[in-house]
């Protein structure tokens, strides 16, 4: 179907011209026909007006030539004269001239006079021929008498003056018609022009008219808009140019106003994000001012009571320094869920994926619960489906997240019950975890605060339960990054029901500032050279060195493996635990890689199994995490790392946090010598330490058990069984003694700073 | 004796105080909420009140409104303990009714200070 065509204003000026041209062509066309017609019958009334001179000359003739003639025929009568032949020929001369004007009317003849001009034609030729006769036989005295001429003069004389009056009455008629059309064409003409002009005029007001009202609606428009009325728009009157540029010009405002729209969005974001940043300063401040408050209060009481008294109640000392020390934890627990949540805030907690039975975590987790649960008089447990697959996700974060929840329902509940209800939904394809307790519950109010960082339910909630307010902070962005979902519901004294789903596979996606493997794994494998470059000092050991990986994760795995292969190690795989302290025990490898991915607590077992057996104390192990697991390290509480050489600094804050009151300690040092352990000794004696120096575990024994000893630093330089040997003996002091000593293990070795920055990085490793 | 009122919900702060403060010479009754602090000082008003603001059942900024609106307490010296460490808090803590106010961690040497001071100057408005 044809669609009629756009009225553009180009199209509109153009019909228009057209039109007008057109107009102004018909007028001189008009003009034309009505000057010619004017012209043409003009002629008619000349040629009418000629007719009647002729006329009148004609009869004047004829009446001349009767007189002639009759006076001529009177005188031959009466006087017998004859004519000369000069006078007859000047005689007949006059009828052909007579003849002649006669004949001269003939272009003047209508068809109304036709008749009567023929008439006398046919009269006046039988009259010419009687004059004619009487002039050529003048002279001949036979020729009869005129006289009978005298009827036929007379007819022709009659028929003049027929044709005369008829001739009048054409001629008065042409002019009639000649005043007619000239009336008549003239009014068209101006009838014409008055259309062009009145055409003129209203298509060119129409045209201002219309342009002119879009353009102000434009304009109008602009102007507002332009003013920063983002939202308005201006009407569309025309599917025109004008039209064109509305449509554009509002696309235009409706672009700015979404991009206005999306600052302004930033700016309120920006601004939400300033307040909650010092809202959370304020808390912060607030939260870590609680604890110091009991830390220094109690720690001058005690600095009082000593120098004031000069006597100490032990029990009350004891009882002190133990409130210092809670207050103390708290708030290292505090620091490292702020430093969890800065570090997912700012997306460097990094996913690490693989495949794991949930159920399986939770079970073990009911373990580690259970003395916790037992001590509020609480029931825990676990309903399970049968249906629910192995999940690919974060097993750490997952491990952790539940047991904040179980931890946090616990707290909150007293002889109640907890219990797990995991589930798989098939639909959805997530497994769903709902944690249940029958505690104090939450207000409608409470529960939309309680994922927010230092929100507990209750402000003083916190110093009722403990604890720091950020830990359910931390379990909901923990569940973001594993992308899944989180969400309580709970009434008021009944208790509380979060619900955690997770997605079956967690897609992957790179986490910000991730360290690629390659670079884990380097790093491993310079740890793994420097530790056998420390430990083979003595050894000519030109046999491969044969190391053990146990890590459940197949990709990894094969990762090290080759890896391994590379740097000219035979590597040997253990997927899961119990097969790798197996391996150990047959194989006898020359280092092991035990990998903290494994639900964390089953490597830490194993890796005591594998200390305490004397079939593998002896072999160094290196514990892998790609996480910054140092916390987990450091909250056992006897073993820190030390991955650099000495770092002056770092070792001067750890002495000083170890002995604040600058009393002097006594440090007992296990290494051969080198110049690491000569700057050790050296930054020791400046903090005032008082240090012994073992070369070996048989002497450092002996000193173990005749003095009392504040510190262990542990050389990674010495013989590597004898590490292990020195690490069991400790931790069998400990247990025998009941003192914690905090043990460091320094590498002794020169890292490059590359190294050094590396080991920075979230992918750090313990070395023990 | 100088008789203080220490309220305070944190047991670890509460003991701390009341036994620095026994030891300086003063008696202090001890309250562990807005509540029961009313409840202590309508059996027997106190030389002073030293008053943390986050409490449970009823919260220090409330206690102090209550405690100024009755006439028998009007004067009755307030120092606010808090954690709260901003100028608004401050300010809060004084709009509330507190004669002083003192952060947390506790600078001992000061509280003693602003508490003779207060003291001083109610035994001097008492002459």
């Amino acid at each position: 179907m044809l669609t009629p065509p756009r009225l553009t204003l180009r199209l509109r000026l153009s019909i228009s011209i057209i039109a007008i041209v057109a107009l102004f062509t018909l007028t001189n066309i008009t003009y034309q026909v009505s000057s010619e017609n004017r012209n043409l019958r003009l002629d008619n009334l000349q040629n009418a007006v000629a007719s009647q001179l002729g006329i009148v000359s004609i009869r004047q003739l004829l009446e001349n030539q009767q007189k002639q003639i009759l006076v001529l025929d009177a005188l031959k009568t009466s006087e017998g004269e004859n004519l000369s032949q000069q006078e007859i020929d000047k005689g007949l001369e006059g009828l052909i001239s007579l003849q002649a004007e006669i004949m001269r009317l003939e272009p003047f003849v209508f068809s109304e006079t036709a008749n009567s001009y023929n008439l006398l034609i046919e009269n006046y030729e039988s009259l010419n021929q009687d004059w004619r006769q009487f002039y050529v036989g003048y002279n001949d005295k036979r020729t009869p008498s005129i006289k009978k001429v005298e009827k036929k003069f007379n007819t022709t004389m009659k028929l003049l003056s027929e044709f005369e009056s008829i001739e009048i009455v054409a001629t008065e008629q042409q002019t009639l018609n000649l005043k007619r059309t000239v009336r008549f064409t003239d009014r068209i003409t101006l009838a014409i022009y008055l259309f062009t002009i009145a055409l003129t005029v209203s298509l060119g007001y129409l045209l201002i008219r219309y342009t002119n009202r879009s353009l102000n609606e434009l304009n109008k428009g602009t102007v507002r808009i332009g003013g920063g009325d983002l939202k308005y728009h201006i009407p569309i009157n025309s599917d025109d140019e004008i039209g064109d540029l509305t449509i554009a010009f509002n696309q235009m405002s409706d672009k700015l106003s979404n991009a206005m729209a999306q600052v302004q969005q930033s700016k309120e974001k920006a601004d939400q994000a300033n307040r909650s940043k010092t809202n959370f300063l304020a808390n912060m401040s607030h939260e870590l001012r609680t604890p110091l408050n009991a830390i220094i209060g109690y720690s001058e009481m005690i600095i009082e009571d000593y120098r004031e008294e000069k006597t100490l109640d032990e029990e009350q000392a004891v009882e002190d320094l133990q409130r210092i020390l809670s207050s103390g934890r708290h708030l290292l627990q505090l620091i490292n869920d702020v430093l969890d949540l800065a570090k997912i805030e700012s997306g460097n907690m990094s996913v690490f994926n693989e495949t794991f039975d949930s159920v399986t975590i939770i079970e073990e987790l009911l373990t580690t619960m259970a003395p916790i649960a037992k001590k509020s008089g609480n029931l825990l447990v676990l309903e399970k489906s049968n249906d629910i697959p192995k999940l690919y996700n974060d097993a750490v974060k997952f491990r952790q997240l539940l047991l904040n929840l179980l931890s946090n329902a616990c707290k909150f509940t007293q002889n109640g019950k907890i219990t797990i209800l995991a589930s798989f939904n098939e639909k959805s394809k997530h497994a769903v975890f709902h944690i249940s307790d029958t505690g104090i519950g939450m207000t409608a109010s409470q529960i939309d605060r309680v994922f927010k960082a230092f929100v507990q339910a209750d402000s003083s909630t916190s110093k009722k339960y403990g604890g720091t307010g950020l830990g359910l902070a931390i379990c909901k962005q923990f569940v973001e990054l594993m992308q899944g979902s989180m969400d309580v519901t709970s009434a008021e004294g009944k208790g509380t029901t979060f619900t955690v789903l997770l997605p079956t596979k967690a897609a992957v996606q790179a986490p910000k500032d991730a360290i690629p493997p390659e670079n884990q794994q380097e790093l491993s494998l310079d740890i793994i050279d420097q530790t056998f470059d420390q430990a083979n000092q003595g050894d000519a050991g030109d046999n491969l060195e044969k190391i053990l990986v146990i890590n459940d994760d197949p990709a990894a795995r094969e990762f090290l493996f080759n890896q391994l292969e590379k740097g000219g190690y035979q590597a040997i795989e253990a997927n899961n635990t119990k097969d790798g302290i197996k391996i150990a025990k047959e194989q006898q490898p020359d280092l092991i890689l035990l990998d903290l991915m494994i639900p964390a607590t089953d490597s830490w077992t194993t890796l005591s199994v594998l200390k305490k057996s004397g079939q593998t104390r002896h072999i160094p192990v290196i514990l892998q995490s790609t996480l910054g697991e140092k916390t987990s390290g450091l909250d056992l509480g006897t073993t820190k790392l030390l991955p650099r050489p000495i770092d002056r600094q770092r070792m001067t804050t750890a002495l000083r946090h170890l002995n604040p009151q600058g009393r002097r300690g006594v440090a007992l040092l296990i290494a051969p010598e080198s110049k690491a352990r000569d700057s050790l000794l050296e930054e020791l004696a400046d903090e005032a330490w008082q240090c012994i120096s073992a070369s070996t575990g048989g002497q450092s024994y002996e000193y173990l058990q005749e003095k009392s000893i504040d510190i262990v630093f542990i050389g990674l330089d010495i013989a590597r069984a004898a590490v292990a040997d020195i690490l069991v003996m400790l931790s069998e002091h400990q247990k025998n003694s009941g003192q914690t000593i905090p043990i460091y293990v320094f590498s002794g070795v020169p890292l490059s700073e590359d190294h050094s920055r590396r080991l920075d990085l979230p992918a750090d490793q313990i070395i023990i | 004796m100088t008789r203080l009122l220490l309220v305070e919900d944190n047991e670890m702060n509460r003991d701390m105080l009341t036994r620095r403060l026994k030891r300086k010479g003063f008696k202090i009754d001890a309250a562990g909420d807005g509540e029961q602090a009313l409840v202590m000082i309508k059996e027997s008003i106190p030389d002073l009140v030293l008053m943390d603001m986050n409490l449970p059942i009823k919260n220090g900024w409330m206690t102090c409104q209550e405690i100024r609106a009755n006439p028998n307490t009007e004067t009755l010296p307030i120092i606010a303990l808090t954690a709260h460490a901003m100028a608004e808090d401050k300010q809060k803590a004084l709009d509330a009714g507190c004669n002083d106010y003192t952060t947390k961690p506790i600078d001992f040497p000061l509280l003693l200070e602003k508490i003779d001071a207060l003291l001083t100057l109610n035994k001097k408005k008492g002459d």
